[in-house]
């Protein structure tokens, strides 16, 4: 991400949010840059803050860390949500950071609350151009618009999706050029792209036992982008499989029929345990 | 709950047998009496694998079966590998029931030694993959026609020989492991001095892939069958990076139609076993599960584990 940056994150659940979230507001206060989360919660429960070793009243203190409140932020005296407040309220906190003594800011808000009431979806689409405004034109402005996914669907998603010129993620927990493994939230598991082969088995390997570890139940493998698994790489996932806890399965989604026809040709019935899922282009369940 | 009887624990030997026949009436002497007995004990389950006009003559005789049951040899025996496994996962299929087959393997006239010799292996290795699964299969070659090399071949790979009404056992009889030692030592292995040379020094086969993957589009295999090779190449390499002794190279070449791929180094592969990739794994954590799928992938893999290095030899047609 970079200063101007405007970005959507899509979240699945809390764990995804705070990966994308924390670090966000963490490099902020590690180094001379200043954070504005607009939340109703405290700051010690926030994405970054949670358990951590910062001062949070000192960073307070010294606006570094403005966790402003809805009511402070956006709203209006009775409750009802105000564009332009909010719009007011991020120009306002931009334009002091620079007196305040910092070199960039870090905005950011979960605005699922506005999608689900009702006009929200409207409402939300019209006030973008303004934070868009707020944001964009500064080369030291960032923003984070967070959506949970879950409950705001994937419909009125995709149309937030357009107006946002960056769509937040997880980073890759791997990444060699060739193959590229990343943690996915909505279904659980992994996804991978490129190509795999014997001197990438150990990476895949390291990174599907701690997604295992941290969730009970099936994992999806997401391999819409997977264009090569070696024959070794079908005996590892079936391994690992093996060690799922009691019915739990791995889940190939949307395996592409030139990669598919590998396994087609073994069976599926060798690969115990391991089952295809959603279809190439499909959604996953 | 199905009770847990006798049957079912105790190892079902396999009935293979070679049936030697010369002109259709002979054929149907046998082979009538055969499926009827199939047919009437419902501990077994009928397949009847055999050639066109045969295929037909037997429907008739047997109006009332159901179509499934009649199987196009020349569909069913397309590659040694492929139809063994193939094979498998029907008798699986009929499990706790027989499978009782008349199974005539199919013999090309413009076939090559090598294939021809690939195909006794798998009636060879019939007897070692389907040992205790309690099947019976009389497998029918027409002696009025096939060359006697092949009639030669069906005495070394079945037990029991039937011909002219009587049943004996066949003294020519080699089992699957020697007759397989056999088969590979009729190899023949020279490189061409023209073929292309990778060697092989990291464990990263990125390059290697397309390296393959180009030079079979440029052969003009079909898409799927260049990435099967390219997997089955990938596979048996990562394997001599991993097992063998360096240097460790791939040799690429042409032959008509054909496009081969070598992979050699320099270890001596000790306790490498002529049944090693023919016998289908349960599953992918077996060991051979690699060997086999490579040899699933390709239309031929040839393996020389010598004093001098191993050598895995892949064959992909246009």
């Amino acid at each position: 991400m970079r200063p101007g940056d405007h970005g959507l994150l899509g979240y699945a659940d809390t764990e995804e949010r705070d990966r994308v979230v924390g670090p966000f507001v963490q490099a902020a206060l590690a180094t001379e840059e200043k954070v504005v989360y607009i939340t109703d919660d405290p700051a010690e429960r926030l994405p970054g803050l949670e358990r951590c070793s910062l001062d949070l009243a000192k960073l307070k203190s010294s606006r570094q860390l403005r966790v402003l409140s809805r009511r402070e932020a956006c709203l209006s005296r009775t409750g009802v949500f105000e564009p332009a407040k909010l719009a007011d309220t991020l120009f306002r906190e931009r334009e002091s950071a620079f007196g305040e003594g910092y070199r960039a800011v870090r905005m950011t808000m979960d605005s699922t609350w506005l999608l689900t009431e009702p006009g929200g979806p409207d409402i939300v689409l019209s006030c973008e151009d303004r934070v868009d405004q707020a944001i964009s034109p500064s080369t030291m402005a960032m923003g984070i618009c967070q959506i949970d996914v879950h409950r705001c669907g994937t419909h009125q998603f995709n149309a937030l999706r357009k107006s946002h010129e960056v769509v937040m993620r997880v980073d890759a927990e791997f990444d060699d050029g060739i193959l590229t493994i990343r943690r996915i939230y909505g279904p659980f598991g992994l996804q991978l792209r490129g190509e795999l082969d014997a001197s990438r088995h150990s990476h895949l390997s390291e990174h599907l036992l701690r997604a295992m570890a941290s969730r009970e139940g099936d994992i999806h493998l997401n391999v819409a982008g997977l264009d090569f698994i070696d024959i070794g790489g079908l005996n590892l996932l079936a391994q690992h499989a093996a060690e799922l806890p009691r019915g739990g399965s791995l889940i190939l989604d949307h395996l592409r029929p030139d990669v598919e026809n590998v396994i087609t040709m073994v069976g599926w019935n060798r690969l115990p345990r391991l089952r295809p899922g959603a279809p190439m282009g499909g959604a996953a369940s | 709950m199905t009770p847990f009887t006798r049957e079912a624990v105790e190892p079902r030997p396999l009935e293979h047998r070679a049936f030697l026949f010369g002109g259709m009436d002979d054929f149907l002497g046998t082979a009538v009496p055969f499926v009827r007995e199939g047919l009437e004990d419902d501990d077994r389950s009928v397949v009847v694998v055999v050639k066109g006009t045969r295929l037909e003559a037997l429907r008739d005789h047997f109006p009332g079966c159901v179509d499934d049951m009649f199987i196009d040899a020349d569909a069913f025996y397309d590659h040694p590998v492929r139809t063994l496994r193939s094979y498998l996962e029907l008798v699986k299929a009929k499990d706790p029931r027989r499978v009782h087959a008349l199974a005539e393997p199919v013999w090309q006239a413009g076939w090559s030694e090598r294939e021809t010799l690939e195909w006794a292996r798998y009636e060879s290795l019939i007897n070692e993959v389907f040992q205790d699964t309690g099947a019976s299969a009389l497998c029918p070659y027409d002696t009025s026609t096939l060359p006697p090399r092949i009639l030669e071949h069906a005495r070394r790979t079945h037990p029991r020989l039937v011909q002219d009404g009587g049943e004996s056992e066949s003294r020519r009889f080699a089992p699957p492991r020697e007759f397989s030692a056999g088969v590979d030592r009729t190899r023949v292995f020279p490189t061409p001095q023209d073929s292309e040379y990778l060697p092989l020094t990291s464990h990263d086969l990125h390059e290697l892939r397309q390296w393959v993957g180009d030079r079979a589009d440029r052969h003009g295999l079909p898409g799927q069958d260049a990435q099967n090779l390219v997997t089955a190449v990938n596979e048996v390499a990562a394997n001599a990076l991993r097992h063998g002794i360096p240097p460790v190279g791939v040799r690429l070449w042409t032959d008509g139609p054909d496009l081969f791929c070598e992979v050699g180094d320099h270890g001596y592969w000790s306790d490498f076993s002529p049944l090693a990739g023919f016998v289908p794994p349960k599953t992918a954590l077996e060991s051979g599960f690699g060997l086999w799928t490579v040899r699933l992938l390709v239309d031929l893999v040839e393996v020389r584990a010598g004093w001098d290095g191993t050598f895995v030899r892949m064959r992909a047609g246009r």
